[in-house]
């Protein structure tokens, strides 16, 4: 320590890497264009191998369930008569074919829904590592002609929206992200409200939906949609429906929860649509 | 260089497999962080520098996918590596009890820096939620991960100091 390396020793190098890291996250907050070009060099680089993890963990999450699927349909068999396992294949098959029918359906109903905006399918191919963030990687980019802002769909409800684009993938950040704030309102009468992500909420399956007014005609099982105010989202996307509404304590506005129509914990595929909110509407 | 490249691929392998692998799989809720177990055993193992140099590299990598700002997981990481690696220049770790209480600091450490950081300034109300849904659930997963991927982290980088010193050798 006292000879050999007396210019670099480790604690200065932790001095100097502490300094950059501040300087890049000031960076980083002031302009969001500047880490872009490391962020889509690094992610093309890594995306294959990032998407053949994900495939493979999609299929060892698909024979577990398909593991104990069967277990369950093994103990179902042994109280029933011999006779009844020709019946059940047969049920079974149906049951199969319905099945492809309402993934038809739903395909149908999704495309019906938003007949205005032009979309791109894409998959997820991984999640935000450390459990506190809701946001989600899709398998689209700048090559796909994904841009930041851009809103993402799936199951014929709001998803979330694109943060951060790549040359082959991009970032969404979903509905039910702690940071995520979205203005609503209500398809019947047009008052507006704020869905916003909370964590411990989501656990129950449900978002916050608050700011509404005192008189607003917005009550529980109301259709809630994109509000046409906001800058980011475009109107009318479904988002959930209105539930628990509640009058707040300054008796001024209510507030409640939302039930999203996307189902979040079984998301793999989604649609992201290519047009964008324009710019200074609001 | 052998040990650089052996870093790089660590540190490729688990960010892929906590964020794409694991992330697949439906029914795991809480994926447990490796990089920060990689990060928290070369501190230890073999010191401020590396354990640093790894924390960086590891926070860098989840900055450029998933942080709103570059810079704010590599400053936990690299932190997470030096610390560590100061306390292993102090105490020869023998048995494992220390090892894994170690581990398990580093993880609350991590998990309180980013809940005061990001979730407390904008108005998060109850701790012990997260702390019973995110944190000690992570926890344990770094637990189990850290007795069982311990000794092998060790005998490699064992391995690889006995390889780099051969090679001084045969320079000399």
């Amino acid at each position: 320590m006292n000879k050999k390396d007396s210019q670099f020793q480790p604690k200065h190098i932790f001095l100097i890497l502490v300094i950059v890291c501040v300087l890049l996250l000031i960076l980083s907050s002031v302009s969001s264009r500047i880490n872009s070009r490391v962020r889509s060099t690094i992610n093309t680089v890594l995306m294959p191998m990032q998407n053949g993890m994900n495939k493979i963990g999609g299929f060892i999450s698909d024979k577990a369930e398909e593991i104990s699927e069967l277990k369950d349909v093994r103990d179902r068999n042994e109280d029933l008569e011999d006779e009844l396992a020709y019946l059940r294949m047969e049920v079974a098959k149906y049951q199969l074919q319905e099945k492809e029918l309402d993934s038809y359906k739903e395909l149908l109903d999704m495309k019906d829904e938003y007949p205005d905006y032009p979309t791109i399918g894409a998959h997820i191919i991984g999640e935000n590592s450390t459990n506190w963030n809701k946001t989600v990687l899709i398998d689209r980019g700048a090559n796909d002609g994904i841009s930041v802002n851009m809103n993402v769909i799936a199951q014929g409800g709001l998803v979330g929206i694109v943060t951060a684009v790549y040359s082959n993938s991009a970032t969404v950040r979903t509905i039910i992200d702690h940071d995520c704030m979205v203005g609503g309102m209500s398809v019947i009468s047009g008052d507006s409200c704020i869905v916003r992500g909370d964590l411990e909420i989501y656990e129950e399956g449900m978002l916050i939906l608050e700011k509404m007014e005192k008189d607003a005609d917005i009550y529980d099982d109301y259709k809630i949609v994109t509000d046409n105010k906001s800058s980011l989202y475009l109107p009318g996307i479904l988002i959930g429906y209105a539930k628990n509404i509640t009058g707040d304590s300054n008796s001024l506005t209510k507030s409640g929860y939302l039930t999203p129509v996307v189902d979040f914990s079984h998301l793999d595929s989604v649609l992201v649509i290519t047009q964008l909110k324009e710019n200074g509407e609001y | 260089m052998k040990r650089i490249i052996a870093y790089i691929l660590l540190i490729l392998a688990a960010f892929m497999l906590q964020n794409n692998f694991f992330a697949a799989i439906k029914w795991i809720d809480c994926t447990p962080n490796l990089l920060l177990i990689i990060t928290f055993m070369f501190g230890l193992i073999r010191g401020k520098l590396d354990g640093m140099l790894i924390g960086f590299a590891s926070g860098l990598l989840t900055d450029f996918f998933f942080g709103a700002r570059i810079g704010y997981y590599a400053l936990i990481y690299m932190a997470i590596g030096y610390g560590n690696g100061i306390i292993g220049g102090l105490f020869y770790m023998e048995s494992s009890l220390p090892v894994v209480l170690l581990g398990l600091m580093s993880d609350f450490i991590f998990n309180i820096y980013v809940f005061l950081t990001g979730f407390l300034l904008k108005g998060a109300s109850g701790f012990g939620y997260y702390l019973k849904k995110i944190i000690l659930p992570e926890m344990v997963y770094t637990l189990l991960l850290v007795l069982i991927l311990y000794k092998p982290v060790k005998a490699l980088s064992e391995w690889l100091e006995k390889t780099e010193k051969k090679k001084a050798k045969k320079f000399v």
